[in-house]
């Protein structure tokens, strides 16, 4: 359950200071959904609006 | 203790029996408490004193239950199982061992380190295990003695490409978004990762066993371990230490009995497998502004349901001895603690609802949220209690106008109060009393110094924790406020060290407890004097808070009989190898020498 393109690194290139550098093996670790993107009562209003209600996501 | 897994079916079913019977005691504590109302009438003050009886008695009787539980499933083995030994399978993958350290002292982490390589390298498998410190330090003089203690460390070690040291330039998401960024840039070069803190500390043979055992359930995304509290020295610390290696393993069994796949992650001493973690547990930063939006403060527990929401296992092994941490000396840096916690907690009402989530790693996030605001359901019935007597109808003993010769006195029903005061007393101390009993009866007693020295400690910390219990209702409640309106904890470093407190720094921090006491007794004094005296137990210690909080954060003495102190646990009797090549790397460190030269870091770039 991620969001595509949402990925990867989460600051600036700079890797910091380092005493024997750590292997570089990068890997993707995706954003997971945790919120759905409406609230109950606003599902709810879209319910009765007649409105589609949005699939979930941040 | 032997692990002990059961069926699916056996956890429904222990869970379902365990909600039903905390639900009915609850119902049954709200529905006896109406009945001692009734005496005079049920007034609006009833029904609300009611519903917080059975919310707080729900809560308790949870907790009973899962300790009873876990007492029922309570093994202690007749010897040392083979793998603390060092005996098993040979582990084929390579584990990351995390040490994340934010403004820690560094030789003591750095020792710790050291040891546990030691311990390693004595089982022969320290190639398949490599340290990484991951430093969020922000004080550069702190770091400087990192770069020099980390040096050194290698040096002593002979541990150059084994171990690795790397500072962030800054540190979002804190100790979450530092393990994240290790995954980001160097996960692809090992199976496994151990999570530790900064104060953990564990045995070789428990990190190898715990890799043989992810490496054996292909489905097992994060294996805890349930760590004991070590190296206190305080009263207060030495109590929390005793109840952690007591009465801890029973609850946690009774966890593990519910768990299922669904496990709890406490944030370190626990193996993930890299891959499940880095796919399914990147945190995103929630819209919003701190306590409740930002970056997710207590981490571990959502990425325990983000695992088991993609399918993988995650397990509490409460039989893997061998795995320590420190805990806080003194009842302020403890608040401190629970003040970070319990934000965390509450900013999980948010992902409650999460899609996706098992039924039971939603119950969790609602059981981390009760924990904080179950106090004060204690307190709104102690405020309502109050309000009861300010809203109370005048007595009318001629309710009958045609009648009055004989007066209608209302009707006493105090033996239903003290029912049910006895009932709660008893799902405070039942759990505990019978996880005494059964540690005298199996032998387990013999690790705290005996079943004398054991029964002593129980009694004592069953005493103790009810006379610290207001104090820390109350330190409780002003987070819970705190967070409430808006005010975010921040991320203090852990206090490690000594933690003696002077009377003053008590009471600078606690004296709106004794003024917030003090008041209380003299207002219900004023109103009605009869119910000062149901109100001291709770009055008197918060009160004498500060008295408290210095005299419990004082070290213990010697013991005043026998040959045990009170609150003695297995590690002080026969420490772990790890505890004492720890203590011997400390001893070896303190001693005087040439300066050691800072080293000049490496910027790296990615």
């Amino acid at each position: 359950m991620t969001v595509e393109g949402d990925i990867v690194k989460s600051e600036a290139d700079l890797v910091g200071e380092s005493l024997f550098a750590l292997p570089a093996a990068p890997m993707v670790m995706p954003r997971q959904v945790l919120e759905r993107q409406h609230t109950l009562v606003a599902r709810l209003a879209g319910l009765f609006g007649g409105a589609r209600v949005g699939k979930a996501g941040n | 203790m032997t692990p002990r897994r059961v069926s699916l079916a056996v956890t429904q079913t222990v869970r379902t029996v365990a909600l039903l019977l905390s639900v009915g005691i609850g119902l049954s504590a709200g529905a006896l408490f109406l009945q001692y109302g009734a005496g005079d009438g049920l007034q609006s003050m009833d029904w609300i004193r009611s519903a917080l009886i059975i919310l707080s008695t729900f809560w308790l009787a949870w907790g009973a239950i899962q300790g009873l539980i876990g007492l029922a499933f309570l093994r202690t083995p007749a010897e040392q199982p083979a793998w603390m030994r060092g005996e098993g399978p040979a582990v084929q993958g390579m584990t990351a061992i995390l040490v994340p350290v934010y403004n820690e002292e560094p030789m003591t982490v750095f020792a710790r380190v050291a040891a546990m390589d030691a311990s390693l390298a004595a089982l022969g498998v320290q190639d398949r295990f490599h340290f990484a410190v991951l430093s969020d330090t922000r004080k550069e003089d702190v770091a400087a003695q990192e770069r020099a203690w980390f040096l050194r460390l290698v040096k002593e070690r002979g541990a150059e490409g084994r171990m690795f040291y790397r500072r962030r330039a800054s540190n979002p998401g804190k100790k979450a978004g530092n393990i994240e960024d290790f995954f980001q840039r160097s996960g692809g070069a090992y199976d496994y990762a151990l999570i530790l803190d900064a104060d953990s500390l564990m045995e070789g043979a428990t990190i190898l066993e715990m890799a043989r055992r992810v490496e054996a359930d292909p489905r097992m995304g994060l294996l805890q371990s349930l760590p004991k509290v070590i190296e206190a020295e305080s009263r207060f610390g030495r109590a929390m230490q005793f109840s952690a290696s007591f009465f801890s393993p029973a609850f946690a069994q009774g966890l593990g009995v519910m768990q299922g796949r669904t496990g709890p992650f406490w944030g370190h001493n626990a193996m993930v497998r890299v891959r499940a973690f880095v796919e399914s547990c990147g945190l995103p930063v929630l819209a919003g502004e701190p306590p409740f939006g930002g970056h997710i403060l207590s981490h571990d527990y959502v990425e325990a349901a983000l695992l088991a929401r993609a399918g993988w296992t995650v397990r509490l092994d409460e039989d893997l001895e061998g795995s320590f941490e420190e805990g806080p000396e003194n009842i302020v840096d403890h608040a401190k603690r629970d003040r970070r916690w319990c934000q965390g907690n509450l900013q999980h009402s948010r992902l409650v609802m999460a899609p996706g989530l098992k039924p039971w790693s939603r119950f969790v996030f609602i059981q981390g949220i009760l924990a904080y605001i179950a106090p004060l359901f204690w307190l709104g019935f102690i405020a309502a209690s109050i309000a009861a007597i300010v809203l109370a109808p005048r007595p009318d003993y001629f309710p009958n106008p045609y009648d009055q010769l004989f007066p209608i006195f209302p009707h006493n029903d105090a033996a239903k109060a003290v029912e049910l005061a006895i009932g709660i007393f008893g799902l405070l101390f039942l759990p505990k009393l019978m996880i005494g009993i059964q540690a005298g009866q199996s032998g387990r007693a013999r690790g705290f110094g005996g079943g004398a020295t054991a029964l002593r400690s129980t009694i004592v910390e069953l005493l103790f924790s009810s006379v610290i219990a207001p104090v820390m209702l109350m330190f409780q409640t002003r987070s819970v406020m705190q967070v409430l309106f808006g005010l975010d904890s921040g991320w203090p470093t852990n206090n490690r060290g000594d933690g003696t407190l002077g009377i003053q720094e008590a009471w600078a921090a606690s004296k709106w407890i004794a003024f917030t006491g003090l008041a209380g007794l003299i207002f219900v004094w004023w109103l009605t004097p009869p119910l000062v005296a149901w109100l001291l137990p709770v009055g008197l210690p918060m009160l004498f808070a500060p008295q408290i909080i210095s005299w419990s954060s004082k070290k213990s003495g010697e013991p005043a009989f026998g040959a045990y102190k009170l609150f003695t646990v297995p590690t002080e009797i026969a420490p772990s190898p790890v505890i004492l090549a720890w203590k011997h790397v400390i001893a070896s460190w303190s001693e005087p020498q040439a300066p050691v030269p800072v080293a000049e870091p490496v910027l790296a770039h990615a």
